[in-house]
Order: C-alpha cells, then structure tokens, then sequence
C-alpha cells in the first residue's frame, strides 16, 4: 500500500512537503494588500540614463566568449547557436531583457506566476517561505523563491540550465544566481521595474547588475507563440540559422 | 533594385515590422538592402515562429519564380494589426523585402501593398511608392 501511494506521488514526495501555495484556501483576502501589476508589460526602449552595463566574463567564459564574438564579428554579428534548436527557450536572465514578447503576473496565495508570452512559458516564483529543493534538476528558468518587502517582490533564482545564457555567448556556472527587485516606478505607475543581479563568481568577474522597465497595457491580452509549428530556420553545420526555401 | 535603408527607416523596422529577434539571428538577410517583388501569393503561412509569403514572381516571358519571404511570428503581427486572412493566394500585391545574402530566393518582409491599396508592415517602407525607388 505504501509503495503504491509512493508511485502514484512520484516517487519522492512526502505529505509534510506540501507548501502553503498548494493549500491556497482563506489565503485570498491577503493578496488585495499587493500592488496593482494589472494588464500585460512589455519591455520599454531605454530613453536617455545610464545604459546597463555588459557583463564581464572571466577565464574560460571569457575565452569562450571572445571566440564567439570573433566568429559573430565574422559573420555579420551572427553569434553562432549553442543549442540544438532555435526553438529552445533563452531562460533568464535573458527573457527577462526580451524585447517584444508580453508577461503578465498572476497573484495567488503562495506564489506570483510570471506568464510569458514567448514560448508559451511561465515562471514560479514561491512566496510560501520554501527554500529551494536540496536535489534542484537544472532547468532554463530555474527554481526561484521571493518575499515581499513592501511593494517590492524580491526573487532569488537558482538551478539555471547551461542552455539559460548570463548574455549572448556568456555562459554560467552552477554557482549562478540571480537576484531580482520588482516593482512600479516611484514615479510611472504604468511602468514595472526589474532590477536585475546575476551572481557568478566562477563566470563573471563582478555581479552583473540591469535594470529593465516595461510598459503597461491593460487592454492587451497574452497571445499563443508556439515556435515547433512551422520552423524553417534550422540550426546549421556552423550554428548558423538556415532559411528552408 | 535596391537601396541604403534610410536610418528612420531601420529603425522603425526594427520596432514595428522586424520578425522576432528572439528566435534566431538576421544576419542572414541583408537588411542595407531592399527588394520589390510585384507577384501573386501561393500561400499564406501564418505560422509560428514565423509566418512566410509565398510569393510567385513573373518575368517579361511568363517565366515564374517563387520567393519565401519570413516574417513576424502570429502573436506579434496580430498586434501590428495582422490577421489570418490579411493575404490569401491569388492575391495580386507589391511586396518590400531585405533579400537573402547568398541570393536565395527569400528574404525578410518589410511591407506589402494589397490589391485594395491598403498598406501593411512597415508604415515608412510603401511597396512600389516613392520611398522604395533606387535612391
């Protein structure tokens, strides 16, 4: 009896490992003390400021880096694919920074939910107080953790797949981890800030810190990107992106 | 046919009509470059991660040629006011493209003129307009 209830759980789940996100029953009310994150955002164009700065790869990530860059500069600035499809999602911290693509948060007791409309993706972010699981499988989003201080979500990531790049052609070590504030602007409330540290001290030389804004649109919804429909751009011998005629 | 994209031009590209840089590079097409295509559609593929014009080009002898040309992905184009049925085989258009470097018959969209007049894409770049002669 025992061993079939552990095989119809997994495997591997014991009952006292069930968090406060998945018993989400009278937690409701709470969440109206949140800020509004209302609509769908998408990444703004920086005007004017201080650009974020590059991060800065050292030793072997270096190297590699600067070989990828060489054959980019080659190649009219094509870095070449390191993956096994151009369908494979980026991870983070690079969706964070993407462009075009929409996310809508989703608050629920225990957790914020980050829809991303590239991908059809989605991120978790427990605010139930877990920790991060001992035995983590590495995947392109990580496992991320993050608590409230005042209107500001903070989310701590880790477990990222060698797949989820720090920047093009920037690698990560397992030591990776990436430390994120969220919030409104003090100043736009239409607009969501993240600010974004990546923490690698095999891989970069010093944290790497950005900040991205995002626009709100309330009257937009999150449409369908599914990439393996109709892909005619496959990976090449050289990582370059081919063109199906 | 072709001429130095305008900066303005690029730029607004780049914004509102370039495909999704987030799925693969552009390097491959060439974008300081421009080419018009007055053809009739075979097909409409409004797919992910890109949607394609398949576009059949006559000659002065009535010798066709057929041209790929990759755009946005659906979610994208949807809100640059794009639908499904925008375009449908055996339409007549006048389409603007940035060619395939290794002059392959494709290239990356940049604007259309439909058979009603109605311009879609890049609102700088009008197909078969002053903008799109040799400059």
């Amino acid at each position: 009896m025992a061993a079939a209830l552990a095989l119809a759980a997994g495997g591997a789940i014991a009952a006292d490992d069930v968090h406060p996100a998945s018993k989400p029953k009278g937690q409701y009310a709470a969440l109206n003390g949140l800020p509004d994150w209302g609509g769908v955002w998408v990444l703004e164009f920086q005007r004017g400021g201080t650009p974020n700065p590059a991060p800065e790869p050292k030793g072997a990530y270096k190297e590699h880096y600067l070989k990828m860059k060489a054959e980019a500069d080659a190649n009219h600035g094509e870095f070449p694919r390191e993956g096994r499809s151009y369908c494979a999602p980026p991870g983070i911290p690079y969706h964070i920074g993407l462009a075009q693509y929409p996310t809508e948060f989703l608050f629920t007791p225990g957790r914020v939910t980050v829809l991303m409309e590239a991908w059809t993706q989605w991120r978790r972010i427990y605010t139930d107080g877990r920790t991060h699981p001992p035995d983590l499988e590495a995947t392109f989003y990580g496992d991320s953790i993050g608590h409230w201080e005042g209107d500001t979500l903070v989310v701590e990531t880790v477990g990222l797949k060698p797949g989820s790049l720090i920047a093009t052609g920037i690698g990560h070590s397992d030591k990776e981890k990436i430390t994120e504030r969220i919030h409104l602007s003090p100043t736009d409330t239409d607009q969501l800030m993240d600010e974004v540290t990546v923490n690698d001290p095999e891989a970069l030389e010093k944290p790497w810190t950005a900040t991205y804004r995002y626009r709100r649109h309330r009257e937009w919804e999150l449409l369908e990107f599914a990439c393996a429909e109709n892909d005619r751009n496959p990976v090449g011998a050289a990582g370059v992106a081919g063109f199906k005629e | 046919m072709h001429r130095k994209a305008a900066c303005l031009g690029l730029a607004a590209a780049l914004i509102a009509g370039a495909p999704a840089l987030a799925h693969h590079s552009f390097a491959m097409f060439d974008r300081q470059k421009e080419v018009t295509l007055k053809g009739t559609v075979k097909e409409f593929q409004w797919t992910n991660p890109h949607s394609f014009i398949e576009i059949e080009v006559a000659d002065d002898k009535g010798v066709t040629t057929a041209y790929s040309v990759e755009m946005n992905s659906p979610n994208n184009l949807t809100r640059q006011g794009w639908k499904s049925t925008s375009l449908k085989a055996g339409d007549k258009v006048v389409l603007l493209m940035n060619p395939l470097r290794d002059g392959s018959k494709g290239g990356l969209f940049v604007s259309v003129m439909l058979p009603d007049g109605k311009v879609l894409g890049d609102p700088t770049r009008v197909p078969g307009g002053p903008a799109a002669k040799p400059g």
